[in-house]
């Protein structure tokens, strides 16, 4: 096992008041676990708010967790200091979600792309800047032009290429794609997975897009306000999804056939706030079949069949 | 059944330093009484402009409607005095914009905004216009609506922001709702909500709905009918279930293929090469497809095709894929 999150919690304080008293918690991860095989991909999914970048951020390290271990390659980063992470970031790094805020407006991409190396004590010859371009299906004079020149796709492009530059094994992609237009989305999927072939890599893929993240996850993880509610095989949750909020959630997306629309269900109410939330079921609020015991107590996450697990008392 | 919007050859324009971005570059299109026109196409293609210059907003200078007709509820609008047309939106026509969070004035409670929307446009005083926006507020679903009345945008959810939206835009029953990516910034568990809240209203109101989206699941959930615009133009239109089944131009195609759904794990995606053009770089006396197109011919570079009928309300705009012209 490459990565292997166990029981991840990332609280953030709420202040309130002149003395900036703690009032509260808000519960944006708690208790995720999740492993990520090497040359694998996996796909976390949920809706905004639901945690899922947070768990990205702390699986790279720029949140230091509240509690639970991050084990990559056996070793528990999550509680690193700012010099060992430094070698643990040569194997990790991330890309990120906004083409346009992520790359610094003042550099020139070639500095951009060598700036990591840079860090690591190497450097990053113009070869290597030139090659990384290449790799990333962008042209060798790219390297001397400020991002603002480049659309969406092709900064994404270039952060990709940023992310590459140290020679990672492990990527975390926060929501890649969903800055960008749809023809644009498919080159870089399919640039995403052309790099995962040539140099290994694995993914950490974290979306609110399912048919992105089915076309490019082997297993996928569905998480609702701080939990993960189901986990399984990316054909087995598509073919037989257990949780009610997985259920609700593949229903909501509408159909490409306007020959056989099936008319969409939406759940009612809202979702509930993290912040020190009521125990039980985080779902339990919007749940079509919630009972009296979905408010009692932790839930707990079962498996229902082999490789498939949910948090639901229907499977208990 | 009634035209509710035609729309003829419209151009609209922006005059900017760097030179002139023929953003709407002739778009002919028209939406029956009850019916829905999805206008599908990527960022930077003209469809918000379309919309904008239907109420006449599109901000001037730099921007200008140059060329063409719009009309609306059999009336011209493009010569009515800005008066005549504010008197007009919001009756015969009112919008609901993608950013719910940004779209609500932030400093006075929902109540007063949608009550504000009904006295600007009718002669109710205020207990009645208050009436009427608790009865929208209530229809669009908002739950314990006389409560929510008295609250401000921030202490909403997006999806509840976005009811407001809905409930202020057809509290006067216009004819024409235009609805400019209205979920997009929503969760889709949120989104089914509101596109199944706009067809219940829909059915209530007879509006004709110009649905502005990229997402072409939501087209295909709402739409009886499609245009598909690039780079300012409209390169195919049809029912809906015509697009999705035989989609003819290029274009369409790519963007239909290059859906991950279609595609298996493992299995390339299929991609449009090259990037989407700013307004700016739209060329001229062409195919503005062409640098892109898998299938561009000679003939593509140097004449512009005709959006041509090609049988049962299909038109598409290619020499390649169209190339005869059919029955006007």
């Amino acid at each position: 096992m490459m990565l292997e999150v166990k029981d991840l919690r990332m609280y953030f304080p709420v202040r309130r008041g002149f003395l900036r008293r703690t009032v509260g918690f808000v519960e944006a991860v708690d208790g995720v676990s999740l492993s990520v095989d090497r040359g694998q991909t996996v796909g976390l999914v949920g809706e905004s708010g639901c945690g899922k970048t947070t768990v990205g951020k702390c699986i790279v390290r720029l949140l230091r967790p509240t509690g639970g271990s991050i084990l990559f390659d056996s070793l528990d980063i999550a509680d690193l200091g700012s010099k060992e992470l430094k070698a643990y970031r040569r194997q990790m790094q991330m890309v990120f979600q906004d083409p346009f805020g992520s790359l610094n407006p003042r550099m020139i991409v070639s500095d951009i792309l060598a700036e990591g190396p840079r860090i690591m004590g190497e450097e990053a010859t113009d070869s290597r800047v030139g090659e990384l371009l290449d790799i990333v299906g962008l042209p060798r004079e790219a390297g001397t032009r400020y991002p603002h020149e480049f659309s969406g796709g092709q900064r994404q492009r270039i952060g990709i290429a940023r992310a590459l530059a140290v020679n990672p094994s492990f990527l975390v992609c926060d929501e890649p794609v969903s800055a960008l237009d749809v023809s644009i989305q498919a080159q870089i999927l399919n640039l995403l997975e052309d790099l995962q072939a040539r140099f290994s890599l694995s993914y950490l893929f974290v979306a609110h897009d399912l048919s992105v993240v089915r076309h490019i996850a082997d297993r996928i993880s569905v998480m609702y306000i701080g939990h993960i509610m189901e986990e399984a095989g990316t054909e087995e949750l598509f073919a037989n999804p257990c949780h009610p909020y997985t259920q609700a959630l593949f229903a909501s997306i509408p159909s490409l056939d306007p020959a056989r629309r099936k008319g969409l269900k939406a759940l009612t109410g809202d979702p509930p706030s993290p912040v020190d939330p009521s125990p039980g079921c985080r779902f339990a609020s919007r749940c079509p079949r919630v009972m009296e015991k979905c408010r009692e107590g932790e839930i707990a996450y079962v498996k229902v069949s082999e490789g498939h697990y949910a948090r639901c008392v229907l499977y208990y | 059944m009634e035209e509710v919007l035609r729309i003829e050859d419209l151009r609209t324009y922006f005059y900017t330093d760097e030179g002139i971005a023929r953003a709407v570059d002739g778009v002919s299109l028209s939406i029956r009484k009850k019916g829905t026109l999805g206008l599908v196409g990527e960022s930077g293609c003209g469809k918000s402009i379309t919309a904008l210059s239907v109420l006449r907003l599109v901000p001037s200078p730099p921007g200008r409607i140059v060329a063409g007709k719009i009309i609306l509820a059999e009336r011209e609008i493009l010569s009515v005095s800005e008066n005549g047309m504010r008197e007009m939106r919001g009756r015969l026509a009112s919008m609901v914009f993608q950013e719910p969070m940004t779209s609500l004035n932030p400093v006075f409670t929902v109540g007063t905004q949608v009550e504000e929307a009904v006295r600007i446009h009718t002669d109710t005083d205020r207990t009645e216009a208050r009436k009427i926006a608790l009865e929208y507020l209530t229809k669009v679903g908002i739950p314990a609506a006389r409560e929510r009345m008295a609250e401000y945008p921030h202490q909403l959810s997006g999806g509840m922001k976005q009811r407001v939206m809905i409930a202020m835009a057809l509290c006067l029953k216009p004819a024409l709702l235009i609805a400019d990516e209205p979920t997009t910034a929503l969760d889709v568990t949120i989104q089914a909500g509101i596109l199944r809240l706009m067809k219940d209203m829909q059915e209530e109101t007879e509006a004709a709905i110009l649905l502005i989206t990229h997402d072409l699941g939501v087209i295909a959930e709402m739409a009886d009918e499609v245009a598909v615009m690039y780079a300012g133009k409209i390169v195919e239109k049809g029912q809906c279930t015509t697009i999705f089944a035989e989609f003819l131009h290029p274009y369409t195609e790519g963007l239909f293929k290059s859906l991950p759904g279609r595609a298996h794990k493992g299995e390339k995606l299929y991609t449009i090469p090259g990037n989407v053009p700013s307004a700016l770089q739209f060329l001229p006396d062409c195919c503005r497809f062409n640098p892109r197109c898998p299938l561009a011919i000679e003939r593509c570079r140097i004449e512009e095709p005709p959006l041509v009928h090609v049988g049962g309300g299909h038109w598409c705009a290619c020499w390649v894929r169209a190339p005869e012209r059919g029955l006007e």
